[in-house]
């Protein structure tokens, strides 16, 4: 059973170059769940995969409750699991 | 349009749904890649025609000339796509006929270009056209078509051969066909070689020029009788505009094509070849087929390095000719060039300059099953683009993964069907998009004539081919070819996107894939709005690809 | 061993050229999260590279390693954990001064390795002495560990470190070079030199590669896709020492055949380092997969008789 993890502060990961993704993590109140607000193309028709991608990424990690924001340029799926545990991690969730 | 819950459906041979009518049109279901025969007798043939003695058939404005032919409602009209995006000759038709307030009317372009697409799609919304029967709906076409709004038909999607047996078996009948001539002489003897406005050739139009009631020829370089060569000769033309321009030379032939720099491109045209190598293809009086795409270049760039390596001599090449055919040609590593489509202006000036050595040919000569026999059959390789390849090796050019019509089918599934080795290059995925998938989205070149794949990170054979897999079981394969399952590199490619997403279909269907046969392969459903926005493409290169895709 | 030719960094926060990398026909690719990123970045880099070895193929010729930072530093172990997993071929540590750098990664990769269920020992190692102690430490270091294949020099930290300057011959390093040679084939292992950061500069590679086979290295690190072919050019063998390969293997054989204890090529006796050539020429073109005339071809070339000199194995 995956341990409940909490995001100490805000944290970003990643920037909106070619392929990346900022990933923004902002903590957000017990039993909110996970806000996800995206921005950048391709997001329509990945839309649902790409949020997807975020809490699942999120809740491997414990992470039940965020605000996440994100803004980039294509990135693969690899580049968003990545920017968004960096964030989490220096969002202190492991502390 | 027609809902899916309006026509009754069949399974056809690759398991794709079809439809068995269309309102009165009975349809036939693909049947395999060789098995249906004309479902008529003979040839459909044009109205006869009179002319006393008249020394001239110039008609001073194009309004003229199409009051003269009796163009009406409903009729159809065709038009060749030789100066791509360059075309004007579209344009200005179009125009003059919205003026005359004629309405209804079916187009059927061989293909068209993005530079047509405001009037095209300003017309449908005014209800001059009706109907699309055409080789391709690129970008805005393509999306006015997914939308299912506008267009009361479904358009039939087809190859360049398939046009032509479409055209010959009167299942598209000409009443006008608009023919941009980049010279010509008053009684209407036609070619594409000399002219400002040059294009190499205007092969697409033979069959137009043969087939419709009526001929229109427009041109901006009038030269006096008799002008030579004939490629389309005086006794299939009605009358002759003189107009100012019919196309912007820069954007009908390149002055200058590139091959590919992204090192994804390189490396799967490099193993292209090697593949092509290892299986026994290079070898002296080959024949093969290059396109103008990125991969298609860098190609035919390689090949050539490899066979004068070797000292090895094709017999005869066709394409999608370009600067790197005709080198070939000129430092003879191939014998005989024909043209389907001239790119750049090497090719273009080599046609008017070695006619001995370099010709073009009807489309349906180069493509037509149901005629007598095509060049496709003698091609040993042919090398392909793809939107889509799924497990089944089909390959998807029609559609993009989004479900947007987007692509022309061009000469893909002749020569896929026609030629010895098909080789698809593809990348693995592009942007976040997997292009090979577990099912194409449509499907345009059914498996069956589809031999090898290569992607950057791995070849695949058809395992029909089980005399490819034979020979390659002995040699010793080099160390970063890596040949593998086609289920291998979904997986890869699966993994790296995260999977094909489903389009949002909806419930009209909006365009027909028609095998070179008159079959039916494939249906085109309508894409729901929230998933227009898309920008499938990376970069550059790709968009171009399209562009370019033509074979 | 291996073949390691040429040795591409890529920079380990950059998403666009990490699923690329292993298309530009290098031996290895060594994914950077060291001087490539800044202090600020290294976590992003670290996370990036980590899910990037998940699922991005590199192809089934190149090695796949990653420069983690010294585990000196808060990154170093934090970089290993993440890393280690089944695509992880090699990983490069900078800054080794002392055999004990080598051996702390050893057994913490020995110990992840088991943790997380991969085969034991398949991990390599390889060491960058960049300092002056680390390059005086050189033979110490490259005996160390099991799982050392290769010891590196890096150039620029090095002179630095010397308080010398750089020149078109390097001669402030030209000492530091042979020693890294000298303590790799002491102990078995091979050399890789350092970058020549002017990417434009193809004559200037060229000219250093080539110094640097001479003196025995087996590959050289590269900055960028283009300098790869020069590289690998350098260090592949030339047509006429394939030749020259054959021939003398076949002398041997001959020999042996007669029963003869004398083996002479021509007018020339062959002793061992002849025979060593001959070996290491034959191996690198097997690993190469470059094209190794047989003898009965190269008889018949001598000859005079007309032999097109086909590249690749050809099949007629």
């Amino acid at each position: 059973m995956v341990e409940s993890y909490r995001l100490k502060r805000e944290a970003v990961a990643g920037s909106e170059g070619k392929e990346d993704c900022m990933v923004r993590l902002t903590p957000a109140e017990p039993g909110t769940g996970i806000q996800i607000e995206i921005e950048g193309k391709s997001r329509d028709f990945f839309r649902d995969e790409v949020f997807k991608v975020f809490e699942t990424t999120l809740k491997s990690m414990g992470i039940e409750d965020a605000i996440v924001f994100s803004k980039g340029q294509s990135p693969l799926n690899f580049t968003i699991i990545a920017r968004t545990k960096a964030a989490a991690i220096k969002g202190g969730a492991f502390e | 349009m027609v809902k899916i819950t309006e026509v009754e459906w069949v399974e056809n041979a690759i398991g794709r749904k079809v439809p068995k009518r269309i309102g009165n049109e009975e349809l036939f279901p693909y049947e395999g890649p060789f098995a249906h025969r004309p479902h008529k007798d003979h040839k459909y043939g044009p109205k006869l025609d009179y002319m006393a003695d008249q020394t001239s058939e110039i008609v001073s404005t194009l309004s003229e000339a199409i009051d003269k032919v009796g163009l009406k409602d409903e009729m159809t009209i065709s038009f060749h796509h030789h100066f791509r995006n360059g075309d004007m000759v579209m344009n200005m038709v179009l125009e003059e006929i919205e003026k005359k307030g004629i309405k209804d009317l079916v187009l059927a372009p061989s293909s068209t270009f993005p530079c047509q697409e405001e009037t095209i799609i300003r017309c449908v919304k005014n209800g001059t056209i009706a109907r699309i029967e055409g080789g391709s709906a690129r970008g805005e076409i393509g999306r006015m078509v997914s939308t299912g709004k506008y267009l009361g038909h479904p358009m039939k999607i087809r190859s360049h051969g398939g046009r032509v047996r479409a055209i010959e078996a009167g299942d598209i009948k000409i009443d006008v066909a608009f023919i941009g001539a980049p010279s010509s002489d008053e009684l209407g003897n036609l070619n594409g070689v000399n002219g400002p406005s040059a294009c190499g050739t205007i092969n697409f139009a033979f069959v137009d020029a043969r087939f419709a009631d009526h001929v229109i020829a427009i041109t901006d370089h009038l030269v006096e009788y008799p002008n030579f060569p004939m490629s389309i000769s005086q006794e299939l033309v009605d009358y002759v505009v003189v107009v100012d321009k019919i196309g912007d030379p820069n954007k009908i032939a390149s002055g200058e094509l590139r091959i590919t720099n992204s090192p994804t491109r390189l490396k799967i045209a490099k193993d292209a070849v090697r593949i092509a190598d290892l299986l026994g293809y290079v070898k002296d009086g080959m024949s093969f087929q290059a396109g103008a795409g990125g991969i298609s270049l860098a190609f035919t760039e390689f090949l050539h390095q490899e066979m004068k390596e070797k000292g090895i001599v094709a017999r005869w090449a066709q394409g999608g000719t370009t600067k790197f055919l005709v080198d070939m040609l000129k430092d003879g590593s191939v014998h005989k060039l024909i043209t389907g489509q001239a790119f750049d202006t090497v090719a273009i000036e080599s046609m008017r300059n070695d006619p001995k050595d370099h010709v073009d040919l009807p489309i349906g000569a180069y493509a037509n099953i149901h005629g007598k026999g095509c060049t496709v059959n003698k091609l040993d390789i042919v090398v392909l683009g793809a939107s889509e390849v799924d497990v089944d090796f089909n390959v998807n050019t029609a559609t993009l993964s989004s479900g947007l019509v987007a692509e022309p089918v061009g000469g893909h599934s002749d020569t896929a069907a026609g030629s010895d080795l098909c080789i698809i290059t593809i990348p693995l995925f592009r942007g976040r998009y997997p292009v090979v998938v577990d099912r194409c989205t449509t499907v345009v070149t059914p498996g069956e004539t589809v031999d090898v794949i290569v992607t950057e990170r791995g070849i695949t054979i058809n395992p029909r081919r089980t005399d490819l897999l034979e020979k390659l079981a002995k040699v010793k394969i080099p160390r970063d070819l890596r040949i593998c399952t086609i289920q291998e590199l979904q997986k890869m490619a699966d993994e790296i996107t995260g999977g094909r997403v489903e389009p949002n279909w909806g419930d009209e269907i909006v365009a027909l894939i028609e095998y070179r046969d008159g079959t039916i392969i494939d249906t085109v459903r309508n894409v729901l709005p929230k998933y227009y926005d898309d920008a499938i493409f990376v970069d550059r290169d790709d968009i171009n690809d399209l562009e370019r895709r033509e074979n | 061993m291996r073949l390691r030719r040429s040795r591409l960094y890529v920079p380990g926060n950059n998403p666009k050229m990490i699923p690329p990398a292993g298309l530009y026909g290098a031996d290895v690719i060594s994914l950077d999260l060291e001087d490539a990123v800044g202090p600020e970045y290294k976590i992003d880099a670290r996370m990036l590279v980590s899910e990037a070895l998940k699922v991005v193929d590199f192809g089934p010729s190149v090695e796949v390693t990653v420069r983690i930072n010294p585990l000196s530093t808060e990154w170093g172990r934090w970089d290993i954990k993440q890393i280690v997993c089944e695509k992880l071929d090699g990983i490069y540590i900078p800054k080794v001064e002392t055999p004990e750098d080598v051996i702390q990664v050893d057994e913490l990769v020995t110990e992840l390795e088991d943790k997380k269920g991969l085969p034991m020992g398949r991990i390599k190692l390889f060491a960058t002495m960049e300092t002056a102690k680390g390059i005086l430490n050189a033979h110490e270091i490259a005996r160390c560990s099991g799982r050392l294949e290769g010891i590196t020099i890096g150039g620029e930290d090095l002179t630095a470190d010397l308080g010398g300057e750089r020149s078109s011959d390097g001669i402030a390093i030209h000492t530091a070079r042979q020693l890294i040679v000298l303590a790799a084939k002491a102990a078995g292992i091979q050399a890789i030199d350092t970058v020549y950061s002017d990417f434009k500069d193809m004559d200037g590679l060229r000219k250093e590669t080539n110094m640097v086979r001479i003196m025995g290295y087996d590959g050289k690190a590269c900055i960028h896709p283009s300098q790869i072919e020069v590289i690998h050019e350098a260090f592949n063998p030339k047509p006429e020492e394939i030749v020259q390969a054959v021939k003398v293997m076949n002398a041997i054989k001959v020999a042996k055949e007669r029963g003869s204890g004398v083996i002479a090529l021509g007018s020339k006796m062959i002793d061992r380092p002849i025979v060593l050539k001959a070996e290491k020429m034959l191996s690198r073109a097997r690993a190469a997969e470059l094209y190794i005339p047989t003898i009965e071809e190269i008889m018949q070339g001598d000859n005079g008789s007309d032999q097109n000199g086909k590249k690749g194995g050809g099949d007629d």
